[in-house]
């Protein structure tokens, strides 16, 4: 059997861990036992810039994280997940599916011989985003009266400084203390990772954001899978497909017993409206795009997205 | 202390030698001190930034992370040329001189082959550790330089040391008895 | 057979004399080339990107503050003046002396959640004053070491952090759960030292007259403060956890200031001494990254893992396996590499036994903590050995005996669960 190394930063209990671990069951079922995936989960094999590196060397085979991590190779690619732009994932998907985004990917294979597996949004997280906040956060005006966590993020920092916010810069796994000590009162999070994170306990409010949406491209060593008897390759595709499907019915159901079980916990969800929000970035977009911050043709490829849905 | 005699004069440019790298040495520690300062300084100006109410500095975390690794790697030359690391003495100094050159020779020879291979990883470093770090605004392969800096001169360091050793330049001394007694 | 080339090479080329960072470098190269990864330069590429990896970590940034803060205090005379106080309340105590070291720790300990600055912090003074007294040197040392754990055993502590977030349990409950073995490990401490320490005959100093203590406050109720300055600083969102080391450097400059005690020769002899333990410690973290790197490539925990699972399906004698699995690990691998590479695998197991995630996250995360003080590979061992001007040989010699208290009270947590989950229970209702 052939060995390959699936490298992740979440623990195999995490929603996303349960698809990865099941695209990997599924491998090794429909090749007849010829493709051994095995998952290394919680970063062991490294943080995000040292898998990509091992991604490229050949000692890691996937990878499976958001897409705007690729901007190593690719900077423009950061825009592959446009915040506050699309308000519906299919109008997203349809952007990913644009020519300029398959370029950026593209040019990821040419530079570092990395090529996602199949569709390149076809895995889910998420499902969805959401603010996690000490005070409710009713209309996006109230987004000007909180300190958010934020992360080393130029694009992220940008756009909530834009949106009036003060920001924080906290790591990932000192959030918790940093809600409870007041340093930050809000964090963005995946639907799916409010409850695992315990944020809640310290800042009672949600709500729904659809600051981005989020999709795991499987990144994987081009050379090594073209190096694969064209059986394991299907094999390999299919069980893709099957963990799309899988984790798009998974994430939806995370979120949504999330939200029932949070609710009997005293946590309150308020429905910020999102029009205003999305029409607030639109002067960001228009500022950015005037500045020539943008890559060439997004705006028109978003635009011609929205219209396709 | 039992001391092993040299068994042949050191050449002259030997101690000239050991001078100019003891200089560098003081200097790249130097270099160390200072990154430690800036992260000190960096970090207290943000504190009291956000905590007048101003705002506090994004840019601080990821340039505290950046200096720390700097000030890791630029103190690494030095951690050798002043004896830092740790290093067993209960069985070498059941031995006497002749056997310690040897072990010497060996760990000098194990240090160039460690150095040697991270000199010569500096073309892969390059090619692979691409990308901007963020709110830093240098390419990734910056955060190694300072370690192929010193790898390089902990190479000529372990090399000069094994030349030294092998021809009885420099004395091997063996560890005081009192410590073999105590195990 | 990776397993095997790494600790093999690694411990002959020690027993040698090869120095520690040098020694796992030829182990982990060895390992390399036995699974082909060293054929081409373009392979071994992973060397240097995993020794970059393990020290570029977040989670490491708040050491070197607190390294500074402890250098600082020493330089400015602020460790003796706490010291001097401390002494004056218990010094009169039967091993007072020794149960001020553990009490320090756990004070110090409270503040900075980090072992490594437990030891280099306080470490020089506290051995210096326990020779001083008539205590071995290495005893002293020795105590100082194993005092340590109890820092990262409770909060904060990046330990505890680490684990929550591999783990998916709440932060929260897994700060409350330290408490408890805090708590009981200080108790075994101190009991320990009233027995031990009685061997030493050392010569009590008689109960100071109340007025002399209450102008030892006077004096030092500055120094006093620190502790909770710091904690104070991080509780009320002033600084981040990370920050906390910076408060206490900052706190320590004025008061330097305020006592005229501050020069830049001693600022500068500080930094120097900081940088240079900080420096070997962070390399011997990135080179057992490198390490660690290896193993799991080319799965050894897993199949460990594995290994354990066909042995046994009783839930006690897998806990039994499970801390012996950890004193072993901790001997050669780091506390934060083992737990990074161990919760994943560990996490099945866990629930298929049916043992609550937190309190096996206090048997993980204390189990793996005994390694930092256990030979042949223990960061607060080569690090005492630096600040107590000690040889490695004899402090290892003198930790020994410790590992009674410490693996006693390993076996209270894992057996005894209520220790862990009483007090998180009590205040945050059950699990
Ligand atoms: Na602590
Ligand atoms: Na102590």
């Amino acid at each position: 059997a052939e060995t390959w190394r699936f490298a992740t930063k979440m623990p195999p209990d995490s929603p996303e861990g349960k698809v990865f671990q099941f695209f990997a069951d599924r491998a090794r079922e429909l090749s007849d036992g010829d493709m051994d995936v095995q998952v290394y989960p919680s970063e062991q094999l490294g943080k995000e810039a040292a898998v990509l590196e091992q991604l490229e060397l050949g000692t890691i085979n996937i990878y499976a994280e958001d897409a705007f991590f690729l901007q190593k190779w690719v900077p423009d690619i950061k825009w592959i997940a446009p915040p506050f732009l699309f308000q519906s994932r299919e109008e997203w998907v349809a952007y990913t599916n644009s020519d300029l985004a398959r370029s950026w990917f593209q040019q990821a294979e040419e530079i570092a011989g990395v090529r996602p597996l199949g569709e390149p949004m076809a895995v889910v997280r998420g499902p969805y985003r959401v603010l996690i906040s000490k005070a409710p956060v009713k209309g996006y005006e109230d987004i000007r009266d909180i300190t958010l966590r934020m992360y080393p993020d130029e694009l992220a920092i940008s756009v909530w400084k834009h949106l009036g916010a003060e920001l924080a810069m906290l790591a990932w796994t000192e959030t918790y203390q940093g809600l409870q000590s007041g340093l930050a009162n809000a964090v963005t999070s995946p639907a799916a990772l409010v409850e695992s994170m315990g944020f809640y306990e310290q800042a009672p409010y949600i709500t729904r954001t659809n600051e981005f949406w989020q999709g795991l491209p499987f990144m994987m060593n081009a050379a090594a899978f073209d190096a694969l008897p064209e059986k394991d390759q299907k094999a390999l595709l299919r069980a893709h497909e099957e963990a799309g499907a899988y984790s798009a019915e998974l994430m939806e159901e995370n979120a949504s017993k999330m939200r029932a079980e949070l609710e009997a916990r005293g946590v309150t969800f308020t429905d910020m409206p999102l029009d205003p929000l999305f029409a607030e970035m639109e002067t960001w977009y228009a500022e950015h795009d005037a500045a020539g911050a943008l890559p060439a043709g997004m705006l028109a490829a978003a635009e011609a997205a929205k219209a396709a849905k | 202390m039992a001391r092993d005699t040299t068994r042949s004069a050191p050449p002259g440019w030997l101690r000239a030698f050991d001078r100019g790298m003891d200089q560098l040495a003081t200097a790249t520690l130097t270099g160390a001190e200072l990154m430690l300062a800036a992260m000190l300084v960096i970090n207290m100006l943000n504190i009291a930034l956000r905590n007048l109410g101003l705002g506090g500095l994004l840019w601080v975390a990821p340039w505290t992370g950046f200096l720390m690794v700097w000030c890791v790697f630029l103190a690494f030359f030095a951690i050798y040329r002043r004896g830092m690391d740790i290093t067993l003495a209960f069985f070498t100094s059941r031995f006497g001189p002749g056997p310690n050159r040897v072990f010497r020779l060996i760990g000098a020879l194990c240090g160039l082959l460690v150095c040697a291979v991270l000199m010569l990883e500096t073309p892969q470093i390059i090619a692979r550790q691409r990308g901007v770090l963020e709110l830093v605004g240098v390419q990734r392969y910056w955060l190694s330089a300072p370690m192929v800096l010193s790898a390089a001169l902990l190479s000529i360091h372990f090399l000069v040391e094994a030349v030294a050793l092998a021809l009885g330049w420099r004395a091997a001394a063996v560890a005081d008895e009192t410590e073999q007694l105590q195990w | 057979m990776v397993a095997l080339t790494i600790f093999g090479v690694f411990l002959i080329l020690m027993l040698i004399g090869v120095p520690v960072i040098i020694a796992l470098a030829v182990g982990t190269l060895a390992a390399m080339a036995q699974i082909g990864l060293a054929d081409s330069l373009r392979t071994l590429y992973v060397f240097p990107l995993n020794i970059l990896e393990g020290i570029d970590s977040p989670a490491l940034l708040a050491i070197p503050f607190f390294i500074l803060a402890g250098h600082l205090m020493t330089a400015i005379g602020l460790t003796d003046r706490i010291f001097v106080l401390a002494n004056s309340l218990v010094g009169h105590l039967r091993a007072g002396l020794a149960q001020v070291n553990v009490v320090c720790s756990l004070f110090f300990g409270g503040v900075t959640g980090s072992a490594i600055a437990d030891v280099a912090g306080i470490g020089n003074l506290v051995i210096g004053q326990m020779e001083s007294r008539g205590y071995p040197r290495p005893f002293a040392a020795a105590l100082t070491v194993a005092s340590s754990v109890i820092g990262p055993t409770m909060w904060p502590s990046v330990p505890l952090l680490i684990y929550a977030f591999g783990a998916q349990v709440s932060v929260e409950r897994m700060f409350l759960a330290g408490i408890g073995p805090g708590i009981v490990l200080v108790l075994a401490l101190l009991a320990y030292n009233r027995i031990v320490a009685r061997r030493y005959n050392v010569p009590l100093t008689p109960r100071p007259p109340l007025g002399r203590i209450a102008g030892e406050f006077g004096r030092s109720g500055w120094a006093l403060l620190a502790p909770i300055i710091i904690i104070g600083a991080i509780t009320t969102g002033f600084a981040s956890p990370v920050e906390a080391g910076v408060i206490a450097c900052a706190y320590t400059l004025l008061l330097g200031i305020v006592y005229r005690s501050l020069s830049l020769a001693r600022v500068r002899h500080a930094m120097t001494e900081t940088v240079l333990l900080f420096g070997s410690v962070l390399m011997v973290i990135g080179v057992s990254a490198a390490m660690s790197w290896v193993l799991t490539y080319d799965q050894v925990p897993q199949k460990l893992a594995a290994g354990v699972l066909s042995l046994t399906d009783n839930k006690y004698l897998f806990l039994l396996i499970v801390v012996a699995f950890f004193l072993l690990i901790g001997t050669v691998l780091e506390n934060i590499p083992a737990m990074v590479i161990l919760i994943p695998i560990m996490m099945p197991l866990v629930d298929h036994f049916g043992i609550d995630r937190v309190h096996f996250g206090l048997i993980m995360v204390y189990g793996l903590l005994i390694g930092i003080v256990s030979p042949p590979v223990g960061v607060a061992l080569f690090i005492v050995t630096k600040i107590a001007d000690i040889t490695f040989e004899e402090v290892c010699q003198a930790i020994l005996p410790f590992f009674v208290p410490l693996i006693v009270v390993l076996f209270i947590i894992t057996y005894a669960p209520a220790v862990v989950l009483f007090i998180p229970n009590l205040l945050l209702g059950g699990a």
